[in-house]
């Protein structure tokens, strides 16, 4: 088991894969001109890449194809009280072929919204990174809005 | 009994109750730009119309002082496929000492005391579709 210089453990590209596998919702960070960007999307794991769908003409279209993006998604395990993160880097692209196309549209990917999502995009990975770390202060429970209030 | 079947619908939250939203929830992901961006889930507290964090000194949050960043928090059910995200945008600069009390739950020195100031925020809130029950075997959507 490896860690990082802060001291949490550094997953393996299976390990980051397999918690990826156990989500249905990530968030995909883009820049656009240098602005940062974030969406949350519902995606799928294929053959070891994120596949998600979106609108023709949305901004998120126009931000993600052919940039370098970055897809995170992050949990806590209540029962070991773990918290853990994995990220995946690389480029968007979108499914042109058409026998990717047809094996894109026999996964079970169904927009949460309504709106028509015609585009198939893929996240070519360029690095897969996970960190897993106990949470260790107990105070740290607490209802955040009794904190601050 | 069979629940009548709709299709989602999204409603756009005004600032106040995103403001709101985003004292709710311990973790947020801070998304600072490049290519490829680089997003990262950070503890945070809200303080007036600026979000304050902790980071290690010498890390890739610290180094963007000055620069304009996005902060993304949501709570979205897989189940219900219903939820919400908020979405700050502002500038991320070193807070000139510790405005509020926050403990992080990484491992590691978080000596760096930051804010986002908030220059604009938004939020949608996403109320799940219900099927209709299915009328034949095999049909697809």
């Amino acid at each position: 088991m490896t860690t990082d210089r802060f001291g949490m453990t550094v997953l393996s590209t299976h390990e980051c894969l397999e918690l990826l596998r156990g989500e249905q919702v990530g968030r995909l960070a883009v820049a656009i001109a240098n602005h940062p960007d974030i969406f949350p999307v519902n995606f799928l794991v294929d053959h070891g890449e994120i596949v998600f769908r979106t609108a023709e003409g949305t901004k998120l279209a126009a931000a993600v194809l052919g940039a370098g993006v970055a897809f995170e998604v992050d949990g806590l395990d209540a029962a070991t009280g773990d918290a853990w993160s994995v990220i995946v880097k690389g480029h968007a692209v979108e499914l042109q072929r058409m026998e990717e196309l047809f094996e894109a549209a026999a996964l079970p990917l169904f927009p949460w919204h309504a709106s028509p999502k015609h585009r198939y995009v893929r996240i070519e990975p360029v690095e897969i990174t996970g960190r897993r770390f106990h949470v260790v202060d107990p105070s740290v429970w607490q209802d955040p809005l009794l904190a601050t209030s | 009994m069979t629940a009548t079947a709709r299709d989602a619908e999204l409603f756009a939250l005004d600032e106040a109750t995103c403001l709101t939203l985003l004292r709710t929830q311990p973790v947020g992901r801070l998304v600072l730009g490049g290519d490829p961006p680089d997003v990262l889930p950070v503890n945070f507290v809200v303080v007036d119309r600026s979000i304050v964090l902790r980071t290690a000194d010498d890390g890739l949050v610290a180094a963007r002082a000055g620069g304009t960043v996005m902060f993304e928090v949501d709570m979205l059910d897989d189940r219900t496929r219903s939820g919400w995200s908020v979405l700050a945008r502002g500038v991320l600069d070193d807070a000139a000492e510790p405005p509020a009390e926050l403990a992080t739950w990484a491992p590691g020195a978080h000596d760096r005391w930051m804010v986002v100031t908030i220059a604009s925020v938004t939020g949608r809130l996403l109320r799940g579709a219900v099927d209709a029950p299915a009328t034949e075997p095999g049909g697809y959507l």
